[in-house]
C-alpha cells in the first residue's frame, strides 16, 4: 500500500507548511489548510469599510448611520478617516422652499438665525389678484408680524410706456414693495434682507418686474426697519387686501 | 368688523419643521388686516387726487399753448 505523502514529508521541492502572512489568519503543516482573508471578515455589515491604520494594519470602519453623509479625512481618528455631513455647497445656502397657496396673508417662521447674517429669498410664479395692490412686507418675532410704524422704505419704478414710478413710505408699519401684476401674469421678485436676526437694524432691498393701473412695471427699492430688534421671519400681504401665492425659496450667506 | 365667516386666511411655513399651515386670521390680525386696507384706501384717494390735479395742470397749460416741457426749459419743473 502506498503511503499518503503530507507536507510534512518533506521532499524536496514540496511545500512543507502554509504560514500565515498579513492579512490572513489560518496555516498548517498538514491535512486540509485553511487560510482566511482577515481583511474580509472584519467586514460585518453592509456599507463597512477597510481602512488602514498604519503600516500591515487595519481596522474596520463602520457606514455612517445618516444618509447623505461623505468620508473625510481626519487625522484625529484612529482611521485617518471619518463620516461627516457634507459641507454646504458654497457661500449662498439654500435654507428652506415653500409652494404657498392662495391665501391673504403669507409668513416665513424660523428662516433666521444666527448661522447666517443676510439673506436672499427669491419669489417664483408669483400670482397675485389685484394687480392695483402693494406686495407689502412686515417683519415677524415668533408667531407675529411687527407692525410698529418703524418702516421706511423708497423706490424707482420705470413702465414699459416709457413713464416713472417712484414711490416712498416714511415712516409706516410694513415695508411698501410694488405693485404686481395679477393672474394671468406672474411676478419674479428678489428680495434681500441684512441683518434681520442681530439686534440692530434691519435693511432690505428688493427688485421685480410687475405692472401697475398704467403698464408694465420695473422697480427696485429698498428700505429698513428703524429699531434694534431681532427677527426671525416675515410676513408678506397685499395692502389693500387680495391674495398672494408663489413659490419661495430662502438662502442664507455664508459669514 | 367683518363676519367671522368670511374671514381670509392666512398661511405660515415654518422653515425649522417644514410644516405649512393654514387658517382664518384671529381676531388681532382681522384689526389689523382691516386698518390695512383702510390705509390703503386712503392713499390710493391721495394718489387719485394728486394725479388728478396733475391733470388740470396739464389741460390748463395746454389751453395756454404751453407743455410740460416748456416749464422744464424755465427752469420751472
Amino acid at each position: 500500500m502506498t503511503k499518503a505523502r503530507t507536507l510534512a514529508d518533506n521532499f524536496a521541492a514540496d511545500i512543507n507548511g502554509i504560514t500565515a502572512g498579513t492579512g490572513i489568519t489560518g496555516g498548517g503543516t498538514s491535512g486540509t489548510v485553511t487560510v482566511t482573508n482577515s481583511m474580509a471578515t472584519a467586514i460585518d455589515a453592509k456599507g463597512d469599510l477597510v481602512v488602514g491604520t498604519g503600516a500591515d494594519t487595519f481596522s474596520r470602519l463602520a457606514v455612517a448611520s445618516t444618509a447623505g453623509y461623505l468620508l473625510s479625512v481626519d487625522s484625529a481618528e484612529a482611521t485617518g478617516l471619518k463620516w461627516a455631513a457634507p459641507a454646504g455647497g458654497g457661500d449662498l445656502v439654500k435654507i428652506s422652499s415653500v409652494t404657498w397657496s392662495s391665501a391673504s396673508a403669507q409668513s416665513l417662521t424660523s428662516v433666521f438665525s444666527a448661522t447666517y447674517d443676510n439673506y436672499c429669498i427669491i419669489f417664483d410664479n408669483l400670482q397675485v389678484t389685484s394687480t392695483s395692490n402693494t406686495f407689502a412686507i412686515r417683519l415677524r418675532s415668533g408667531s407675529s408680524n411687527n407692525t410698529t410704524s418703524n418702516y421706511y422704505s423708497a423706490s424707482l419704478g420705470y413702465r414699459a410706456d416709457g413713464t416713472s414710478s417712484n414711490y416712498n413710505q416714511n415712516p409706516a408699519d410694513f415695508w411698501g414693495t410694488s405693485t404686481l401684476n395679477a393672474s394671468p401674469h406672474v411676478n419674479g421678485f428678489v428680495l434681500w434682507v441684512f441683518n434681520p436676526y442681530e439686534s440692530v437694524r434691519t435693511t432690505f432691498t428688493y427688485q421685480t418686474f410687475g405692472a401697475d393701473a398704467v403698464s408694465f412695471l420695473y422697480r427696485n427699492g429698498g428700505g429698513l426697519f428703524n429699531g434694534n430688534t431681532s427677527f426671525d421671519g416675515l410676513g408678506f400681504f397685499l395692502d389693500a387686501g387680495g391674495s398672494v401665492s408663489g413659490d419661495v425659496t430662502v438662502y442664507g450667506y455664508k459669514k | 368688523m367683518s363676519d367671522k365667516m368670511t374671514r381670509p386666511f392666512t398661511n405660515d411655513f415654518n422653515a425649522l419643521t417644514g410644516e405649512y399651515t393654514s387658517r382664518e386670521i384671529n381676531d388681532d390680525e382681522l384689526i389689523q388686516y382691516e386698518k390695512d386696507i383702510a390705509t390703503a384706501e386712503v392713499k390710493k384717494q391721495l394718489e387719485a387726487k394728486q394725479a388728478a390735479a396733475k391733470a388740470a395742470a396739464e389741460a390748463k397749460l395746454a389751453a395756454l399753448g404751453l407743455t410740460t416741457e416748456d416749464l422744464k426749459a424755465l427752469g420751472l419743473n
